[in-house]
């Protein structure tokens, strides 16, 4: 119900501003057919692992045959094709058009079943639409009898008398040996999305495929896959690491040796870009790190290295025939990027703002005991014993800045650090279990993750020490002052390098969005005006969508705790940056695969948010209760600012410092985390349909990411006017306050309650 | 406790495009092995024209410099469009012959074709001095004979059409040259002539290119019903689909012929069967009257806003299509000044009897009866035994008043092609049962 | 097997592609574009294009005192072409014409005329039907040439023509089907051989399905002399697998000269024979005058002397004219061999010295004829007829006697076998080499180019891919359609 409410505005959404993008970029992504607009095309990409062979099938029909197709679709005969009728047809379409794909594996017909389908209308010529059809058809195959050679042959009979490109693609699962084979390995029209256009040479009328396929090794003199050039593509570069995993036999000094040299490739793997060197370095600088906070790094990147190989791994093993590791390495770094980003930008908010005033330097003391009260309160788990607090403690030189180290900060960072993992290194491990080498291939890659880390501390207490050095000759006051955010800065610009670099991995060319933005604004009138249409719309329906019950709940639980206005303001401008910041990423990755969230992802990400609401509505609620046990302090602990903090003191001892902290802990990052878990939820339904309508992946992102800003403003206001009764009440009626924030909490609660059953009753459990 | 919050949503993130990246999954990495290449399994859809496509390339590997080549690939593009009804292949053939007119500007071969090509592109006048001026160039060819027949043809000069079909045949009688014989004979209204020729060409066509033989086979079947021989025309449509299964034209004889049999259903078959394979509007307009005459009005509107599509989505359909889509508006009653409108322009650069005709049933539709009997009586010059123009006439003269005119030529229409128009013909039988307007007045 | 198929099917469209003459495309005409109707333009008319002639004394043990004159129609059949089989045109006609006294003109013509009659007008198709079984009369299976399944019979009469008097030697002689396959055409050798037919005053006749004697690496040929190898083997055939419509004919030798008599001295006059075949359409005025009606005019079409006059020595410009000219008329043609085109080619492609232009020696073979004792070392006799002009046609000397079928030599007098090409030429003689080393000047005719590797030439296919026939009509069997 509230997804198909929720669904529906954004298809309108989408719906209403492609009819203006079709016109402001039909001329740029109108992507003329190879033979005229009769014609319907076909893809197949042949996807073989031993377990079981996938079609990933693509029908493009010109805008003839789409008229004709749409005929069909639009049942209610209003003239469009509304997204419910979409689906239907692809339901069918999918089915049909999979009785005429004809898959035989050693002779017999492997039956194939729907994975996932998808029906969307690009524009084509002159922003008339096409249509364009992707489905993924799946048939399991014995595999009995792997390592054997295996026959496969594959049939399109569809539409098999209307003229049209017909492209067969093979694509062997890791492992996987294909030779003998008819079709190429790799496509000429990026699946049907650009055509070449060199008039000269036959469109590609690729039917049928026959090829020979096994898990062992090619047999001699067979024909290996060969790619459209006929060139032989250069083999990969020598992977010493796998090649230690592979040695003939393993005595103990093969072993040591083996080990040292993995600490030394994954040392050198540390240096190669990537790693966030820079930002790891930046950070402690900035945060007066010491050796202690450098080792903790290195060894939160060795473990989640470590872990991430191993993760990866796993994954690959179950669920080889869908995965591909390598794909998944960009959108990882994408992950260590904005995990950057977000820690840089925090920390450059708060540094800025804690120089800008100048006159809380006094008050320094209080983060002094923040933190104190922040590990406080983490020692609070059994299993973190007191002195680490202690230890902590004393690292922080009084007068440090306003941000200084947090465990958080150093694990996210280590985190980022170590999430990207080495593809040799998974290698290695693949390699390792099916030599049954598990135990030494899992200390070769601790041995490369320790060398990673080695160098990566290396680089941090390298920067520590510059630091101190620099500290101790330069002028104290300003660039201790300065330094703090400068390092913030550039943790934040590394961070988005990083996310850049994997996004244009992605297949996401930011630049070239910039450039076809700039060229749009300088092209032909009419095409500008359609941009403009597009950011406006885009905006507009951004705000709109800010104000969608469900976000409005959680935000307001999180409203309840400032005081201040601009604070709640704050709190609705950061949660729009993260739900932008998800949005956009995750957009970013559909739009690059070209493919929609399955229904049960997107339920199921909209299910957390539902448990996500019921969490902040307890959490708001365990607070107006704790706030009802000493009203005063309850006053006090949400400020920020220093003069709070005087209160706070004169106030009452530390007693309940824990949860103050807590709190003050939590600003700038919990709406930040909740806007970006509702962005998840969001993308679902927003990607599929900027998908259905933006042809260019380009601009289906800058379509978000203007839809994005719309969300932030919107919320901006929102959280202002939901803030602005707690801000009265704290002020002048403190009585009516806690009635009011419990009353917050109780909704958010059986809202997050009602919701989680809608979506379950919805179908998704 | 952010951290977690950071570490389980990091993790979630993770598990999020796990999937969605699961659900894609891989494609296109390279492959690095050494490598042998291994030809396309050729298969039952390779045809003629695919296999001359092949061997072009092959040639134009071999002697990128020679124009020899790319002339072969053209003409293989050519080739292509027949057997498909895809203009996208005559704009390859095109790149073709530009290609290989930059390599030899003076090949002859090259030349005719790209004329050929202007009649595609239903520039009759282009293509006609274009091959005269290749003819004056060199020693006589059939082909350009042939070129300029056709768009004498189409231009309407019958006497001189004749006079150079009549030096095609003398330099090289074949199939070709049989071809244009049997039409201008028919044009000139002597059907046996037309068939006999036809007959001729069917046994001289080249064996080794079944859309040409297919081709010859069609035509014949079409004079043989124009003959009345509805069976015997049949049996060439059928033998038509035997040798090149699956051809547009043959199918959409026979739709033709069932519907003049009146099967409708069968005829609404073929004409479906051929508009899957290449949706020309005759095809769509076909169907649509098939639909209305069955009472499937929903079917019918889809159709009818397909033409209107087409018309819309095609470039330079108005050219392309003129008379289709003007009969089709004038015998629908819409869209009357815009197929005027197109006739008209049409008729500045054309001026054979089915232009006049079109031509005239427009005028008719507007009410411009005088003129629209001069068109007709154009139409009517050489005798030409078709039942739409004896139709139109009918219906002209009616309106002119000349009641025995009317009836003479409304029968001649019904006699000749007793379904020469599922609706129309109603209209016709109609109009011959009403009163004539002198009792009237 | 896939791959040998697609090769033979690229063989077959090269063929048609010759037939259009050379590799020079012909004109498709343009698609079906909307409201007007667009006949192809298509030159290609191989039904009536002649792939090879071949006239020869016969070398059939007891039938040496005929000649055999065979000429092949339909270059590039491809076997498996159900239903619609290949067959001679029946509103065609073809001719085997001789001059025997050297004017161009000729003295004597054989025509060739077919019917075709369709058994069961119900399948009016296919080349054979199940008739029997659906009349119960029988199985399945063309047993005999009046097997009511060979169900499109093709029947054909042939006709001697003489200074003007034409007289009608036999009729309702049956061409046999094509060899469709095991099932359809059971023991096809047999049936084949009822289709050899003797004639009124001697001389026998074959018309049918063949397999195509010829053979050359076709590709590497018109890949510009690309071949694989430029010695006699190593090269590909691309004519394998492949059939051609034969039309033999046996004919008595004193029924082909000038006096009627059997000559014996090989430098005699009346010794010389030229022979060629054309085919011919029917033409008609464009708008009809009362009564006439198709095939009361023919028109040559199609014509074949020499092997690879066209591809050799004929400029491109003039092979459309050639093939509707008379030997009579060739001189228009001249000076068409006197600088070959070929040679310049094979100078560049094989680093070869050739002979100089004018290349009288060409002329010679191709055109007038050789004279005796032009040939240093070789037997004293001539092809040589006594006008003095070009007259493009293959000349045989009756007088020479015929190799025995195991003793040939296919290089003909460059191999030291006199009876084959240039004088006339029998079915096996590799008159692709021959030209080769004859356009390189590798021959005795040109002693300073006879060298090596001049005289060593070859396109690498030095046989045939089927045993061709001890006894007429010569031409190996016809590949059947399922292999």
């Amino acid at each position: 119900m509230k997804i198909n409410h929720c669904s529906s505005i954004l298809r309108r959404v989408a719906l209403v501003a492609l009819v203006t993008l079709a016109f402001a970029i039909a001329p740029v992504v109108a992507s003329a057919h190879p033979l005229g607009n009769f014609t319907i095309n076909h893809f197949t990409r042949i996807e073989v692992s031993d377990r079981a062979v996938k079609l990933h099938n693509v029908i493009d029909m010109a805008e003839i045959p789409t008229f004709q197709e749409l005929q069909q679709i639009d049942k209610d005969g209003d003239g469009k094709a509304s997204g419910t009728e979409l689906e239907e047809y692809a339901n069918l379409a999918a089915n049909q058009l999979a009785r005429q794909m004809f898959l035989i594996v050693d002779g017999t017909r492997v039956p194939l079943s729907v994975i996932s389908k998808n029906v969307n209308l690009p524009a084509g010529a002159g922003g008339l639409n096409t249509l364009r059809i992707e489905f993924d058809l799946s048939g399991h195959i014995s595999s009995a009898n792997s390592g054997a050679n295996r026959e496969l042959r594959f049939e399109d009979d569809n539409y098999s008398d209307r003229i049209g490109w017909r492209e067969i693609v093979v694509a062997p699962a890791l492992g996987v040996k294909v030779f003998n084979s008819s079709a190429f390995g790799n496509g000429l029209s990026d699946e049907l999305r650009t055509y070449p256009q060199d008039r000269l040479s036959a469109p590609l009328d690729e039917r049928t495929a026959q090829l020979s396929f096994s898990n062992g090794a090619m047999p001699a003199g067979a024909h290996a896959l060969l790619s459209r050039d006929g060139r032989i593509a250069e083999s990969p570069a020598r992977d010493r690491l796998a090649e230690l995993i592979a040695v003939p036999n393993l005595t103990p000094g093969v072993v040591l040796i083996g080990l040292l040299f993995a600490i030394v490739l994954g040392a050198a793997h540390a240096l190669s870009p990537g790693h966030g060197k820079t930002v790891v370095g930046a950070y402690l600088v900035g945060s007066r790190g010491t050796a202690r906070h450098a080792a903790f790094l290195g060894l939160t990147v060795t473990v989640t290295h470590t872990a991430g190989v191993f993760a990866l791994g796993v994954i690959t093993l179950l669920a080889s025939e869908y995965v591909v590791p390598e794909k998944l390495f960009p959108y990882l770094s994408l992950i260590s990027g904005s995990i950057v980003v977000a820690i840089g930008f925090s920390l450059f908010v708060r540094r800025l703002r804690k120089v800008l005033r100048i006159g809380a330097h006094t008050h320094d003391g209080h983060t002094h005991d923040h933190n104190h009260a922040d590990h406080q309160h983490e020692s609070i788990d059994p299993n973190q014993p007191h002195s680490h607090g202690g230890r902590m403690h004393s690292h922080l030189p009084p007068g440090a800045d306003g941000s200084p180290i947090t465990w958080k900060n150093l694990l996210a960072l280590g985190v980022s650090g170590g999430i990207l993992p080495c593809p040799s290194a998974l290698v290695v491990l693949l390699a390792a279990i099916s030599l049954h080498r598990v135990g030494y291939g899992l200390l070769l890659v601790l041995a490369f993750s320790a060398g990673l880390a080695a160098v990566l501390t290396g680089v941090g207490l390298a920067f520590v020490y510059a630091g101190r050095l620099l500290k101790s000759v330069g002028p104290l006051g300003r660039l201790s002052k300065v330094l703090p955010i400068v390092s913030a800065f550039v943790i934040t610009c590394a961070g988005l390098a990083i996310s850049y670099q994997a996004l244009a991995q992605a297949g996401i060319d930011l630049s070239a969005i910039f450039t076809r933005i700039g060229s749009m604004s300088i092209a032909p009138s009419f095409s500008s005006v359609g941009t403009f249409g597009l950011l406006g719309l885009g905006l507009v329906y951004g705000i709109k969508h800010a104000t969608e019950a469900d976000h409005i709940v959680a935000v307001s639980t999180i409203v309840t705790e400032h005081r201040k206005l601009w604070r709640a303001a704050l709190v609705g401008a950061l949660w729009g940056t993260g739900h932008t910041a998800s949005l956009v990423v995750v957009g970013a990755i559909v739009l690059a695969l070209r493919i929609a969230i399955p229904e049960r992802i997107a339920g199921g990400l909209e299910f957390l948010v539902a448990l996500m609401i019921i969490a902040l509505g307890v959490m708001a609620f365990r607070r107006a209760i704790r706030g009802r046990a000493d009203f005063h302090v309850h006053r006090h602990d949400h400020g920020l600012s220093a003069h709070s903090h005087f209160h706070f003191h004169e106030a009452n001892q530390s007693a309940l410092s824990e949860d103050h902290s807590h709190r003050v802990a939590r600003i700038g990052f919990k709406p930040t985390i909740v806007g970006a878990v509702h962005g998840l939820a969001g993308s679902a339904a927003l990607t599929l349909l900027v998908l259905t309508q933006i042809k260019s992946a380009t601009l289906g992102l800058l379509y978000l990411g203007i839809f994005g800003a719309g969300s932030i403003l919107g919320m901006l206001l929102m959280s202002g006017l939901v803030g602005l009764p707690f801000v009265l009440t704290s002020r002048k009626l403190a009585g009516a306050h806690f009635p009011l924030q419990l009353l917050a909490s109780v909704l958010s609660i059986v809202f997050g309650f009602v919701y989680a059953y809608e979506i379950g009753f919805a179908g998704w459990l | 406790m952010r951290s977690k919050v950071l570490v389980t949503t990091a993790v979630l993130v993770l598990a999020a495009l796990a999937t969605v990246a699961g659900v894609r999954a891989l494609s296109n990495r390279k492959n690095n092995t050494e490598s042998a290449l291994i030809a396309q399994p050729l298969d039952a859809h390779t045809s003629q024209s695919d296999r001359q496509i092949q061997i072009a390339e092959r040639r134009i590997k071999q002697l990128p410099g020679a124009a020899d080549g790319y002339n072969l690939l053209a003409a293989a593009y050519l080739q292509k469009a027949r057997e498909t009804g895809d203009f996208g292949f005559n704009a390859r053939a095109e790149a073709a012959l530009n290609k290989a007119l930059e390599l030899a500007p003076d090949d002859r071969e090259t030349m005719t074709m790209h004329a050929s090509l202007m009649l595609t592109y239903h520039r009759f006048r282009e293509a006609l001095d274009e091959a005269r001026r290749i003819q004056s160039t060199g020693p006589e060819s059939a082909e350009l004979y042939g070129v300029m027949t056709d768009a004498l043809v189409e231009l309407g000069d019958y006497p001189e059409a004749v006079k150079v079909a009549q030096q095609m045949i003398n330099l090289r009688p074949d199939a070709a040259a049989y071809s244009r014989v049997s039409y201008l004979r028919a044009l000139h209204g002597d059907l046996q002539g037309a068939i006999e020729a036809m007959r001729v060409a069917v046994k001289a066509s080249n064996p080794n290119n079944p859309e040409n033989a297919s081709w010859y086979r069609v035509h014949l079947g079409m004079e043989l019903m124009n003959a009345g021989k509805r069976d015997d025309a049949e049996r060439e449509f059928d033998i038509a689909l035997q040798v090149f299964p699956g051809y547009h034209l043959a199918l959409a004889a026979k739709g033709r012929a069932r519907t003049e049999a009146g099967d409708f259903a069968k005829a609404v078959d073929f004409y479906r069967q051929a508009q899957e394979r290449v949706p020309l509007p005759e095809y769509a307009i076909a169907l649509g009257d098939l639909y209305t005459k069955l009472g499937r009005t929903g079917e019918a509107q889809q159709q009818h806003e397909l033409v209107e599509f087409i018309e819309r989505t095609v470039p330079g359909s108005a050219t392309l299509y003129s008379r289709q889509l003007a009969l089709f508006w004038t015998d629908h009653d819409m869209k009357l000044d815009d197929a005027l409108e197109i006739m008209q322009r049409e008729r500045q650069t054309r001026a054979d009897v089915y232009t006049y005709d079109a031509l005239a049933w427009c005028l008719y539709k507007k009410g411009r009866f005088v003129e629209a009997r001069e068109a007709i009586d154009q139409a009517r010059r050489l005798g030409t035994q078709d039942a739409r123009i004896f139709y139109h006439a009918g219906m002209i003269y009616d309106a002119l008043g000349d009641r025995a005119q009317a009836i003479k030529y409304l029968q001649l229409a019904i006699k000749t092609d007793s379904a020469f128009d599922v609706l129309q013909v109603e209209v016709a039988r109609q109009k011959l049962r009403e009163p004539g307007k002198q009792e009237h007045s | 097997m896939r791959k040998n198929f697609s090769r033979t099917l690229g063989a077959a469209t090269l063929c048609c592609l010759v037939a259009a003459g050379l590799l020079v495309t012909g004109v498709p005409g343009p698609s079906q574009a909307a409201s007007h109707r667009e006949a192809p333009l298509l030159a290609m008319d191989p039904t009536v294009d002649s792939t090879d002639f071949f006239a020869f004394r016969s070398y059939e043990p007891g039938r040496e005192g005929y000649v055999t004159m065979i000429a092949d129609y339909i270059p590039g059949e491809l076997p498996p072409a159900g239903p619609n089989y290949y067959q001679l045109d029946d509103t065609a006609l073809y001719e085997i014409k001789i001059d025997n006294t050297g004017d161009g003109v000729e003295d004597i013509v054989y025509q060739f005329r077919f019917t075709n009659k369709t058994v069961n007008p119900d399948i009016v198709l296919d080349m054979s039907a199940p008739n029997k079984v659906l009349t119960g009369k029988g199985g399945i299976g063309i047993e005999s040439l009046s097997d009511p399944d060979y169900n499109i019979v093709q029947s054909y009469s042939v006709t001697r023509v003489e200074n003007g008097k034409s007289k009608v030697l036999a009729n309702g002689l049956i061409a046999p089907p094509a060899n469709i396959g095991s099932r359809t055409t059971p023991n096809y050798e047999t049936l084949a051989k009822q289709a050899v037919y003797t004639l009124p005053g001697g001389g026998r006749v074959f018309v049918g399905p063949r397999d195509d004697p010829f053979f050359i690496d076709l590709g590497s040929i018109f890949d510009t002399l690309n071949l694989r190898s430029i010695t006699r083997t190593g090269g590909y055939d691309y004519l394998a697998g492949l059939n051609v419509h034969s039309i033999a004919l046996e004919v008595p030798i004193k029924d082909l000269t000038r006096d009627g008599k059997v000559p014996t001295d090989s430098k005699a006059a009346n010794a010389v024979i030229g022979a060629w075949t054309t085919a011919s359409r029917s033409t008609t005025s464009v708008i009809r005058s009362q009564g006439d009606s198709m095939g009361s005019e023919m028109k040559q079409v199609s014509r074949l002397g020499n092997p690879l006059v066209n591809e050799v020595v004929i400029p491109l410009k003039l092979k459309n004219a050639f093939s509707g000219l008379s030997p009579k008329d060739d001189a228009v043609a001249a000076p068409f061999v006197l600088d070959v085109q070929l040679a310049h080619l094979m100078q560049a492609v094989f680093k070869i010295d050739i002979p100089a232009a004018p290349r009288k020696d060409l002329v010679a073979i191709f055109a007038t004829g050789i004279p005796a004792g032009a040939v240093p070392g070789a037997p004293d006799y001539n092809t040589f007829l006594s006008d003095g002009k070009p007259h493009e046609m293959l000349r045989l000397n009756v007088a020479i006697a015929p190799t025995a079928f195991d003793k040939q030599n296919n290089l003909g007098l460059l191999g030291g076998d006199v009876a084959g090409f240039p004088n006339g030429r029998r079915v096996g003689d590799d008159v692709t080499d021959i030209a080769l080393r004859a356009v390189a000047g590798g021959t005795p005719f040109t002693p300073d180019t006879n060298k090596a590797p001049n005289n060593e030439l070859g396109d690498g296919v030095d046989k045939n891919d089927v045993p061709y026939l001890p006894n007429f009509p010569y031409v190996g069997l016809p590949h059947s359609g399922r292999q």
